[in-house]
This record gives structure tokens, C-alpha cells and sequence, in this order.
């Protein structure tokens, strides 16, 4: 409660100084729409030459697409200052600060950022979407509405776990971004079907960096072609243990080295 | 000219020690993440070539588009350099003005900086790709290779001026790291590092032929590739240099302006 | 309050060749090396007391209050502040602690000043009634109400200090370390920051350590000095005892009328005859003698020039603070301590 408070505080806070900065807000939201819209271009352009990708069809991958995009821009969101974590706040010291205050030092480290960048890919992940949807002609029901929720909930987990993960291990080497924006980088994969990739590929992305549950494996589901069975409840799993793992024996392995050598 | 290398060289040297000998791991990892991508697009022309049961697509074989994959790739990751970020933090922390008031010019010392990165990148990242694909593919004549690395050269020249335009911005906005993912995004579309340009729709070819971005990486790349011949080499690399005086031009005016603008405002 | 028994902290440190070659070499062999940072240190610091910590930079004042404030853990030895190991209770210590580094701001920087109080009260879990009171008595002290509403960011760095020492005092906790929280500051800010400590101390006992460069903040505001060199503490007292502690050193200042270097020379001589670290330099027409007043007696001194030309005029100081650090940061006194 007292978590939700200072949250609540601090967002409060954050949207004041985003409207003192309105154009850079929207500049930054261009930005990543602009990437989104890049990579939508280039499937457009290439599924003019052929019927379909791998057995998937043209509004199929853009459904999948469109989905992977939300829970990534809901990560992207909530948790960006991992990436200063990784990049900078262990070299330069202010790493301290988390430690000083009384309050569970993660928490306190992601409360603290916003990035309503993500927006732009929110809005262009959820705008494929609904247009994929409309292409396809799906209709979901109440219970297919909810799965959907809770698998874009275990997809944003899975994006923070993997993200705290990597950038944990600033905690032992000082920086850790480019540890980070490698696996990052993986998720790229996982904006497109699965099936396409080669098995070495495949088995990556389900089970050494599970990005596949973040897109690949719900949207599969919600087309009726599901990529293995109960992809969902999966997907849930995936995402608790990913987090499980990641933060009691990285992040507080982490603190606890810091502890011992500080920058 | 031995003066200027005497001047400008150890920014080069400085940059490549702070930036990519004091972190090799860090630098390896984060080349080898940017290749991640190649593979994405590399399993996507796989599949297109195989379900479209293509032999050529507009004009490439598969092995060509490969190479084309991975070059304009090779390509981007050198012409894409740091400018940007090295000019607004500049900008952001003041420490713009510590720098002009040295006896040195100060697009040269950030043009030998990055010059320094990109000279390193091209020794461990273009070279063995070239060697690599040289010897995979068989094409290429040492005429052609001698233009495409002059192409090249003027790419990487292109691309400068253009983040140099653009790292000024900082001078108006504070998001710039949004930005740059935009512009980065952009220039891989505009350039053809995506996706080669033969795959727009005609009209949109026109508007991108007459913008600086095909100069970056497209036409060295096709260059590299035979797909042009000696009078459409001689163009392009015509274009490459007209854009290269134009946007030279056009820095000369903004940093004119940009400099008054610090001058009056202290910053 | 606080008890620090044997404590010990390793670093391991990879030392790298300079230059160019030394990074190309670098990235295939690393010289590993162990450093005590600070090497079996022990103290006990009493509720109300304001200890000025001294040393040089890198003499291991920062890793000792990293490890009192549980930032970091000993290698070994026990440290335990108000009854808790901080390294193992970080979260209950923090709550009784505040902390201040003046190189480093802990307040948000795009957000008004007010509004990081407000975050600070949740966060420290402060209650309405006790936050308003501490913020009235706070801003007051430190004279904030002018700049409260501004982002931090704007901040002049006095400004920008005196909110720090707010945020790090608003929870009210008993202990407060300072870290360099005078530095770059203007006289004024500095009198208002050195008051505002004092105030604190005397109203609300809180017990503060602070380490300084500035050698006018100890002599202010110390009740008592410790010294670290090269990770030992070398001194521990009170200000009065320090110069029993490095030698009884004074220094005579003469003004001589035709300064010649033979009259240099023989003094020089003389004093050394006695006093083997006796120090004697001139400006100008002025003489500069630094003496250990044991071994050396200024009535000695004095007749000895006296005798040999004519003196206009004389001063006579007792070694301060200032000439202790001056003579720590020129290299070490450890060699000195008798």
C-alpha cells in the first residue's frame, strides 16, 4: 500500500515535468513510432512477393507483430531504468542512493523513471492489432478478452525479468548495457512467427531467453494454430519463474556484490 | 596535410582508447547483438525466396541478397558512428564551449573522433566481411572494389554531416536519445539497409533516389554488388559528392547560427 | 552509538598499462591487485558528538562511511550503529540515518524541490503532523522558502546544497553523515550550512560525522578529530590534543631588515642542529621558521638572529589544523607521529 502510494506520487510527479517538456514528449513518441512503422513497412513491402510467410499469412504476422509490440511498450513503460542501472548508476556512484532509503531498493530504482516513449510503440502495436483483428475477423470472447490480458501481463514480465537480469550484472562488472542490449536485440525474434526461424533459433527463444512467450506463443493461440499446447497458462509460467529467478538469485546476488567491492 | 594528421590524429587514437580498448567485451557484445538483427532478416529472405520459388527478385539471387543483408548491415554499423550523441552531449553538458575556445576546428576534431571509431569498426567489421564474402560469393572486380570503397568513403562523409545537423538539435530539445532511435530507424529505411531500395513502389524509388540517405549505404553496397554499370557508378557517385557539398553547406550555416545562439546566450 | 571494532576492506583492483599500448595489452592480461582500503580500524562514536574525519583522498574517509551507513560490507571486524549491523539491517538503518555527499545530489533533479520532500515523507514513512513541523523548522533553518517550488535542477549548488541537507534531515534520524557538504560552496552558504549543523546537533542530538577538505569546518564544528592515512586511523581526540599528538610544532615568523642568503644558511644550520625536521624558508624579507618547540626553543632562535642582524618584527603561532592537513595531503605524517 505504502509501495502503491509512493508510486502514485512519483507518477504524479512525472506527468507534471512531461507536460513542461510537451514537444519532447511527442518527439520521443514519433521516434519509436517511426521504428515500428519502419519494420511494418519493410513486411508490407516484402509480402507483396509472396503469398505467405512460412504458412502464416499477411494479417496473421501482423496480428503477432501488433501483439508483440504491447507488451514490450508496457515494459518499456514501467521498468526503463533498468537500462541506466546497466549503463551508468553503478560506474557513477548514484547507485547509493537505492541503498540509503528505506525502501526495497528495485522498487525504488523503477519507480523512479517513466518513459512515455513507449507509447509509440504501444500505439502502434495495439493499432496493428486492431487492425489485424479487423482483417481476420476475429471476435473474441469475454474469457479470450481475459487470456489476452493476462498473456500481454506475462509477456511485459518476461521483457522486465530478462531486463533486470542483464542489467544486474552491472552489479558484478560496473556496466552491464551491452550485456542488455544484446538480449534485447533477441526480441526481435519475437515479433515475427516462430516457425520460420531454424530449430537452434527456436530453442533459444523458447527456453534459454523465452522470448517467444512474449508474441509468438499467445498470439498463436488466439489463432487458432497454437504452437504448443495451453500456450497461455505457459506463457504464465514462463513469466514467474523467469522473474523468480531473476530477482532472488541476480538482482540480490547483485546487491549483495556490490555490497562487498562499491565502485 | 602531415599538420592536420599531427593535430587531428590523436583524437582519433583517444577515442578508440576510451571508447572501444577500455571496454572489449563490452564492444564485442554489443556488435555481436547488433548482428541479431541480420539473422531475423536473414530467416525472412530464406522463406520469401523459398515460398516464392524465386531464383532472382528484383534483380537479386538469394546469395546476392545475403550479401546485401550483411553488408548494408556491415555498412550501417560504420556510417552510424556516435556523431550525434558526441555533439549534443557536448551541447547538454556546456562542454561545447571548453572545446571552442581550443585553436582547432571543431568538425574536424569530431570528424578525427569518429573518423578514429569508424577506421577501428572497418578493420574488425568490414574487412573480414568483405574478405568473407569475397570468397563465399566470387564477385566483384578490384575496379569495382576500389569504387565501392570510395563510395563507401563518401558515405561515411554523408552520413557525418547529416548526425552533425542533427546533433545539433540538441541545441532546442532534450529528448535526443528518442530521437535518435527515430533517425536511426529512418535512415535504415531511407538508405536501404532495411530493405533494398528496388522494393519500393516506383514513385517512392523517385524520392528516394533524390534524398542524401541512398548515398550512405545503397549505393556503395550496389556498387560492391555489379548492379551498376560504369555510367550509373559514375552518377551515383556524382550525387553522393553534389550531396556532400550541399549538406557541407548546410552545416556551415546552422553551426553559424547555432554558435551566435551560444555566444548571446552563454550556453 | 556507533561501534566499529577491527574492521578491515579488500578491494581488488585490475591495474591497467597507460597509453595506447597499455589498452591493446590490456585487453589480453590484467595485473590483479589487492588493496586494503581501510586496515583494522576501531572507534566508538557517542550519541551528540560531531566527528570531523580527515584525510586525503583515497585514504579510505569514504569507504569507512559506506560501510557505516551499510552501502557496503567489511571484509572483516563488526560494526554495529544504535544496536544494528547496517550491512545485514540496511532497510532499519537507513531509516535512522541521513546522508549527505556534496559531490553527488540525492534529490530528483526535474522536480520541484517541495515536491521531493513530499516523495522523502513517504518514502521515510514520515507523519503528517511530524513532517510538517521538521519542514517549518527546516526550511527555516536553511532559509529554502525562496527556491522551495523551483526544480532542482536550477538550483544554485549552495541552494542546492542546503536542500540537500533538508532532504537527508526530514525524517528526522539520529545520525547524519556528511560527506564533503561544504565543497564549492561561497563563505556565506558555508556559515549557514556550518550554523544549521550546529543547530541540529545542540536541539536535536543527532550525531553527525562529517569529513571535510575544508579545514575551517572542523575548527568550527568538530567536538572531535579522526584522522585516516592510507586506511589507518592515526589520530582519534579531541582538536586541543592534536598538536601533542604531531609533534608540538610552532612556527616564528621574522621580519629582518637585509636578508642575505649567509643569514639563511646559518640559521638553517643552526636550527637543524637541533631539530632535524625544523623547516626554514623566506619570502622577501620575511623568515619562515616551523619547529618542534621540544626540541627547538624560540628564545634560541630568537637570540641567535638577533645576534646576527637587525629583526623589525616578529609573530609567534601554534601549528593548527591547517598546517596538519597541509602536511597530510603533502605526503604523510605518519612517519612523524612520535
Amino acid at each position: 500500500m505504502r509501495y502503491l502510494r509512493i508510486y502514485k506520487i512519483f507518477l504524479k510527479q512525472y506527468l507534471k515535468t512531461l507536460m513542461e517538456y510537451r514537444s519532447d514528449f511527442l518527439i520521443g513518441m514519433l521516434s519509436f513510432f517511426i521504428v515500428q512503422s519502419s519494420n511494418l513497412i519493410f513486411l508490407t513491402l516484402i509480402f507483396k512477393r509472396i503469398p505467405n510467410l512460412n504458412g502464416w499469412t499477411f494479417e496473421e504476422v501482423l496480428f503477432i507483430y501488433g501483439f508483440s509490440q504491447i507488451p514490450r511498450g508496457l515494459d518499456h513503460l514501467f521498468t526503463d531504468n533498468l537500462w541506466l542501472l546497466a549503463n551508468e548508476y553503478v560506474r557513477s556512484g548514484s547507485f547509493d542512493k537505492y541503498l540509503l532509503r528505506p525502501i526495497n531498493p528495485l522498487f525504488h530504482l523503477i519507480a523512479e523513471r517513466f518513459q512515455p516513449d513507449a507509447f509509440g510503440e504501444m500505439i502502434v502495436g495495439l493499432s496493428i492489432f486492431g487492425y489485424a483483428y479487423h482483417l481476420l475477423n476475429l471476435s473474441f470472447t469475454g474469457i479470450q478478452w481475459l487470456l489476452l490480458i493476462i498473456a500481454v501481463l506475462s509477456g511485459s514480465l518476461i521483457y522486465t525479468s530478462i531486463k533486470l537480469a542483464a542489467g544486474s550484472i552491472a552489479l558484478w562488472t560496473k556496466r552491464s548495457q551491452h550485456v542488455l542490449f544484446i538480449i534485447y536485440q533477441l526480441s526481435d525474434f519475437a515479433s515475427y512467427p516462430l516457425t520460420i526461424f531454424s530449430t537452434f533459433v527456436r530453442m533459444i527463444l523458447l527456453i534459454v531467453v523465452p522470448f517467444a512467450f512474449v508474441a509468438f506463443v499467445p498470439a498463436s493461440v488466439f489463432l487458432d494454430k497454437p504452437y504448443i499446447p495451453l500456450g497461455i497458462l505457459t506463457g504464465a509460467i514462463v513469466a514467474f519463474v523467469m522473474w523468480f529467478i531473476s530477482y532472488n538469485f541476480i538482482w540480490k546476488r547483485g546487491l549483495q556484490v556490490y555490497e562487498s567491492t562499491g565502485n | 596535410m602531415k599538420k592536420w594528421f599531427k593535430t587531428y590524429l590523436p583524437f582519433s587514437r583517444a577515442t578508440v582508447q576510451a571508447h572501444i580498448l577500455a571496454y572489449p567485451f563490452e564492444t564485442f557484445m554489443y556488435f555481436f547483438g547488433m548482428t541479431i538483427g541480420i539473422f531475423v532478416v536473414y530467416y525472412i529472405w530464406k522463406i520469401i525466396y523459398a515460398t516464392g520459388g524465386y531464383n532472382l527478385l528484383e534483380g537479386f539471387t538469394f546469395h546476392e541478397m545475403i550479401v546485401y543483408v550483411v553488408l548494408s548491415f556491415a555498412a550501417m554499423q560504420v556510417t552510424d558512428n556516435g556523431t550525434v550523441w558526441i555533439i549534443a552531449d557536448e551541447i547538454k553538458s556546456g562542454n561545447i564551449i571548453m572545446n571552442l575556445i581550443k585553436p582547432i576546428n571543431y568538425h574536424m576534431r569530431v570528424f578525427a573522433e569518429v573518423g578514429g571509431i569508424t577506421g577501428f569498426l572497418t578493420m574488425v567489421m568490414i574487412f573480414p566481411v568483405l574478405i568473407i564474402t569475397i570468397l563465399m560469393v566470387k564477385i566483384g572486380t578490384p575496379i569495382t572494389m576500389m569504387f565501392f570503397i570510395f563510395s563507401l568513403i563518401l558515405g561515411v562523409v554523408i552520413s557525418f554531416l547529416f548526425d552533425f545537423i542533427f546533433g545539433m538539435l540538441a541545441f532546442y530539445v532534450k529528448n535526443l536519445w528518442g530521437i535518435g532511435f527515430g533517425k536511426y530507424a529512418l535512415v535504415r529505411l531511407l538508405s536501404g539497409a532495411l530493405i533494398p531500395l528496388v522494393f519500393f513502389p516506383k514513385p517512392i524509388q523517385g524520392v528516394l533516389n533524390v534524398l542524401p540517405f541512398k548515398g550512405i549505404i545503397y549505393t556503395p553496397v550496389m556498387i560492391f554488388l555489379g548492379k551498376y554499370n560504369s555510367e550509373e557508378i559514375l552518377i551515383n557517385l556524382l550525387t553522393q559528392m553534389m550531396w556532400i557539398a550541399v549538406l557541407g553547406l548546410m552545416n556551415y550555416l546552422f553551426w553559424k547560427k547555432a554558435i551566435t545562439k551560444l555566444t548571446i546566450q552563454g550556453g | 552509538m556507533i561501534q566499529v571494532k577491527n574492521v578491515t576492506k579488500d578491494f581488488t583492483i585490475y591495474k591497467k598499462d597507460s597509453g595506447f599500448k597499455g589498452a591493446v595489452k590490456g585487453l589480453f592480461v590484467r595485473k590483479k591487485e589487492i588493496i586494503k582500503a581501510v586496515n583494522d580500524i576501531s572507534f566508538e562514536i557517542k550519541k551528540g558528538e560531531i566527528i570531523g574525519y580527515i584525510g586525503a583522498n583515497g585514504a579510505g574517509k569514504s569507504t569507512t562511511i559506506k560501510m557505516m551507513t551499510g552501502v557496503l560490507t567489511p571484509s572483516s571486524g563488526e560494526i554495529t550503529v544504535s544496536g544494528l549491523i547496517p550491512h545485514e539491517n540496511r532497510i532499519e538503518n537507513a531509516k535512522h540515518i541521513g546522508v549527505v555527499f556534496g559531490q553527488r545530489t540525492q534529490l530528483w533533479w526535474d522536480l520541484p524541490l517541495e515536491e521531493t520532500f513530499t516523495i522523502l515523507k513517504e518514502i521515510y514513512n514520515v507523519p503528517d503532523d511530524a513532517y510538517k513541523e521538521r519542514l517549518d523548522y527546516l526550511v527555516n533553518l536553511l532559509d529554502i522558502q525562496a527556491f522551495i517550488k523551483q526544480p532542482v535542477r536550477t538550483l544554485s549548488l549552495g541552494q542546492r546544497m542546503r536542500a540537500d541537507l533538508a532532504a537527508a534531515m526530514l525524517h528526522s534520524p539520529d545520525i547524519l553523515y556528511l560527506d564533503e557538504p561544504t565543497i564549492g560552496l561561497d563563505v556565506l552558504v558555508k556559515e549557514k550550512i556550518r550554523f544549521a549543523i550546529k543547530d541540529l546537533n545542540e536541539k536535536y542530538k543527532v550525531t553527525v560525522i562529517l569529513t571535510t577538505h575544508d579545514m575551517s569546518d572542523i575548527q568550527e564544528l568538530a567536538t572531535r578529530i579522526m584522522i585516516i592515512e592510507k586506511g589507518v586511523i592515526i589520530y582519534d581526540g579531541s582538536k586541543e590534543d592534536i598538536n601533542k599528538r604531531f609533534g608540538n610544532n610552532r612556527m616564528l615568523e621574522l621580519k629582518i631588515e637585509n636578508l642575505s642568503e649567509t643569514l639563511l644558511q646559518e640559521v638553517s644550520v643552526m636550527c637543524h642542529k637541533k631539530d632535524k625536521k625544523s623547516i626554514v624558508i623566506h619570502e622577501d624579507v620575511v623568515l619562515r621558521i616551523t619547529f618542534n618547540q621540544d626540541r627547538l626553543a624560540v628564545a634560541d632562535i630568537l637570540g641567535f638572529v638577533m645576534s646576527q642582524c637587525k629583526v623589525l618584527d616578529f609573530k609567534l603561532r601554534d601549528q593548527d589544523i591547517e598546517d596538519i592537513a597541509k602536511r597530510l595531503y603533502a605526503g604523510g605524517i605518519h612517519e612523524e607521529v612520535v
